[in-house]
């Protein structure tokens, strides 16, 4: 059997052969019913008894013939398995892409793209970017620039943004992986629960368990969480004392040095987030002020200070952090200040504040949310794997 | 000194003074915060299992363990003694820190010792040991099937399931890691 098909440059339409009799053709032999096809992407044309017999075999394959008026000659020939790419979960990966794309058009989104290869990368003073040269970074989220579309007066983006973190490997995290964010100005975090559920319904014909992502959204807040499966009230944020009390009575390590976010992170990781989402998708919301990032903090109305922060969660994996964006300029720079004095206490690079960004925001930002979904993570959980390994096709 | 990056299943580390083996490992970083890794950790000694997270960045010291090749001498009670091979030196043992291998022991066994700080923590007798049969009924002559089997004792004490063809005073191979009867083999040179 010949590997060579490079001759198959000229015609190698099955609609042109029709017309001139003569030529040569390339395409999958399918099987409808009891007969046997030759399919490209012109035409389909059923094969003839003198075909089928210079094949080594009759079983889904893909060949090549060489057709001239007194002698039909097998070029190549090979099999392909039966069920095809088309059950795998990489083929129905790139199919929900699509979906989610379309899902996102018809809510009348514009899908824009934004540079990979940036001055700033993120500030986040726990994140880690690769260096691309010359003072450039590979972004570690599009968050930046997408905000200062916001500011131009796109009202309603999204994305799906290739993103890298450097250092990030586990059965939930590749160092680059697909991030879809989307932005509404206008509008604040109740809409962007409602797109979320919105989007779980749209995706539960093609999951393992469509019942569940059909289910209503339920709603917790931190403060409930950590009450329900820590017996924990959060209350004030600079005194330890009492999450250091609950970690002992848990039987969880801590360090001595822990701070308060350490602490409530180390009470969470093993007491909370696995309870997220068992029975029905779950938005945890209401974040602590100190890890608003990019929120907006609340007005303080009890003890425990928050910030207009959620994220997602479907059977206990984390898959989308929303934020109720932060548009003030001023503030905006001091946060980025303290995350710059982080970066350096923690010896990471510390990058330029990104000051188009800021400038963007001097000039008006109107009020919005925005939130980042983890996609390779969404069509994980929709098509019950549990590691990334499973499912991405690379 | 092992640092959170470089955690890895079995991999052994020392915590509180005493060594543990990582049975699980997990990178995770919730939100955008600071990474932390979740393992789950078996005690070398004692068995016990924990779960604890370690903050990204964080370092443990490595467990030290040593393996030393040495022979079995005698049992008394419940300890149990050893030569090492290299130094002559005796280690002792107890029959629960052998666990299943004390089935096995018989004079002049050649074993392998994990020793952790000096200190003897676990054996690891050879995959498969010929041992005599000491107590069956007599064995059925042409009876070749492997699959119908009855009880016999070993010269260990052990007891194990062996087919019908075998003869008290046989002996035959264990494979110590199901502890099940593989083979007849013949007496060993010198036992």
């Amino acid at each position: 059997m010949p590997q060579w098909i490079g001759r198959f440059h000229n015609r190698s339409s099955i609609a042109q052969f029709v017309e001139e009799q003569s030529g040569q053709i390339a395409g999958q032999i399918i099987q409808q019913g009891d007969l046997w096809y030759l399919q490209d992407q012109s035409a389909t044309l059923e094969l003839p008894a003198a075909w089928i017999a210079l094949l080594p075999k009759l079983s889904p394959a893909w060949a090549a013939f060489s057709i001239g008026p007194q002698k039909v000659q097998l070029d190549y020939w090979q099999e392909r398995p039966l069920s095809g790419p088309l059950s795998e979960p990489q083929t129905r990966r790139f199919r929900m892409i699509q979906s989610i794309r379309q899902y996102f058009l018809a809510q009348d989104f514009l899908e824009t793209d934004t540079p990979v290869r940036v001055p700033n990368p993120g500030m986040e003073p726990f994140l880690d970017s690769f260096s691309a040269e010359a003072g450039q970074w590979l972004r570690t989220s599009p968050e930046l620039h997408m905000k200062r579309l916001l500011c131009r007066g796109y009202d309603r983006i999204f994305q799906f943004a290739p993103s890298f973190r450097k250092g990030d490997f586990s059965r939930l995290h590749r160092e680059e992986f697909l991030m879809l964010e989307w932005y509404r100005s206008f509008s604040d975090l109740e809409v962007l629960i409602e797109d979320c559920q919105h989007l779980l319904n749209h995706l539960a014909p093609q999951a393992k368990d469509p019942i569940y992502f059909k289910q209503p959204i339920q709603r917790i807040t931190c403060q409930e969480a950590f009450h329900k499966w820590v017996g924990l009230d959060l209350r004030d944020h600079k005194d330890c004392e009492p999450l250091r009390a609950a970690a002992k009575l848990h039987n969880i390590h801590i360090d001595p040095a822990d701070d308060w976010d350490t602490l409530y992170f180390r009470l969470f990781l093993n007491l909370v987030e696995h309870h997220l989402g068992q029975e029905q998708p779950t938005i945890l919301e209401d974040y602590p002020a100190s890890q608003a990032a990019l929120a907006k903090r609340k007005p303080q109305s009890g003890e425990f200070a928050t910030c207009y922060r959620f994220e997602l969660y479907v059977k206990g994996v984390e898959l989308a952090n929303a934020f109720y964006e932060v548009c003030d300029a001023n503030e905006q720079r001091q946060r980025f200040e303290m995350d710059q004095l982080e970066r350096q206490a923690q010896r990471k690079p510390v990058y330029e504040l990104d000051e188009a960004f800021l400038q963007a925001l001097q000039q008006g930002m109107p009020p919005s949310a925005g939130i980042a979904l983890g996609l390779d993570r969404l069509v994980l959980v929709v098509l019950g794997h549990s590691d990334l390994a499973e499912i991405l096709p690379f | 000194m092992l640092r959170t990056d470089e955690f890895r299943k079995k991999a052994k580390v020392e915590i509180d003074g005493a060594p543990w083996v990582m049975i699980d490992v997990e990178h995770v970083r919730p939100g955008k915060g600071q990474g932390f890794v979740r393992t789950k950790l078996k005690n070398l000694v004692s068995g016990q299992v924990l779960e604890r997270t370690f903050k990204s960045g964080d370092t443990v010291p490595s467990a030290r363990i040593e393996d030393v090749d040495a022979q079995f001498l005698y049992a008394s009670g419940e300890d149990y003694t050893f030569m090492n091979n290299r130094s002559y030196e005796q280690i002792a043992l107890t029959r629960e820190q052998l666990g299943d291998a004390v089935n096995y022991l018989y004079d002049g066994l050649e074993v392998s010792i994990s020793l952790y700080n000096g200190m003897p923590i676990s054996c690891d007798v050879p995959n498969f040991v010929e041992l005599e049969i000491t107590e069956c009924e007599p064995g059925i002559k042409g009876n070749s099937a492997t699959n119908t089997m009855k009880p016999a004792v070993l010269s260990t004490g052990y007891r194990v399931n062996v087919p019908l063809f075998i003869d008290q005073n046989e002996w035959i191979r264990v494979d110590t890691r199901t502890g099940e009867y593989s083979e007849r083999t013949k007496r060993p040179e010198g036992r």
